[in-house]
């Protein structure tokens, strides 16, 4: 089964660049019935990605280029995620984990660090790769048959 | 991190103020606590926050997507707000309240079904004791 792009765009400095890419991915899910707590699972995923690019990019450049591709079985659905920012650091991705935040008075809560680490706790399989000028981050989420409604 | 970015102050949110017990209740009318619009939530409700009072809560229940910048934002509250203030979460939704719990942040917050609630549980807590 081949990818199929759904979004392809330029993106600004825009605090609101997420949403057209956003909703073609919700509008794509649900023409696929694909069970709301999968789409939650995505819009948050794929909203901690973009915020990356506005962490890391779009302080620095009028804009960057990103591309969306999802490949949907009736098991699962996989999307690629290309974009023209920054490599992302070596290491970034895989060390990402929840902060601690037991045992800790309010004046030493982390107010970041969240992003990644929930993206690696909802999504099956989470993979980056810097290919040419291009990152290609990879997402599969599972969909359970018998919660499809 | 937050506080960085001034592009976030082009989304306002509408944030309703009452009191009730010595407590101000935030109401939010908005749907989603995400980048584009974190620093302006969190500055918005600290800049209404009345520290003569006991404490406030944040009705979160017309929210139903959250993002780790707004869960930022929302620690970020707690660590600025007034010392003297208590602060409660009420009406989480179920994909509000995952992302709190899949963070732990559920262990650090006060959280509550409903305004209702946590005004009897504030009445609990202040009730003196039957003797």
């Amino acid at each position: 089964m081949k990818w199929t792009r759904i979004y392809s765009a330029q993106i600004g400095a825009n605090a609101n660049f997420a949403n057209g890419p956003r909703d073609v991915v919700i509008r794509c899910l649900a023409d696929k019935e694909t069970p709301p707590l999968v789409t939650q699972d995505v819009e948050l995923c794929l909203a901690e990605v973009f915020n990356n690019f506005i962490e890391h990019e779009l302080e620095e450049r009028p804009y960057i280029e990103i591309s969306i591709f999802v490949k949907i079985t009736p098991t699962a659905r996989r999307f690629l995620v290309l974009d023209t920012g920054r490599k992302v650091p070596s290491g970034a991705y895989r060390m990402a984990c929840m902060p601690e935040v037991d045992h800790q008075v309010p004046a030493d809560l982390p107010e970041g660090g969240f992003g990644l680490a929930l993206v690696k706790t909802l999504a099956e399989r989470f993979l980056y790769r810097r290919e040419g000028d291009l990152n290609v981050t990879f997402l599969e989420f599972c969909t359970p048959q018998n919660e499809q409604t | 991190m937050l506080g960085r970015r001034p592009l976030d102050r082009m989304v306002m949110m509408d944030i309703t103020l009452e009191t009730a017990q010595e407590r101000q209740i935030l109401t939010l009318h908005a749907t989603r606590i995400d980048t584009a619009g974190a620093i302006a939530f969190k500055d918005d409700v600290l800049t209404v926050l009345d520290a003569r009072l006991k404490g406030f809560m944040l009705d979160l229940s017309q929210i139903e997507f959250i993002d780790s910048s707004g869960l930022g934002a929302i620690v970020s509250i707690l660590k600025s707000r007034p010392s003297t203030m208590t602060m409660t979460l009420v009406g989480l939704s179920s994909g509000v309240e995952r992302v709190f719990r899949l963070t732990r942040m559920d262990r650090v917050f006060d959280i509550q079904p409903t305004v209702k609630e946590a005004l009897q549980a504030m009445d609990h807590q202040t009730s003196p004791v039957a003797t």
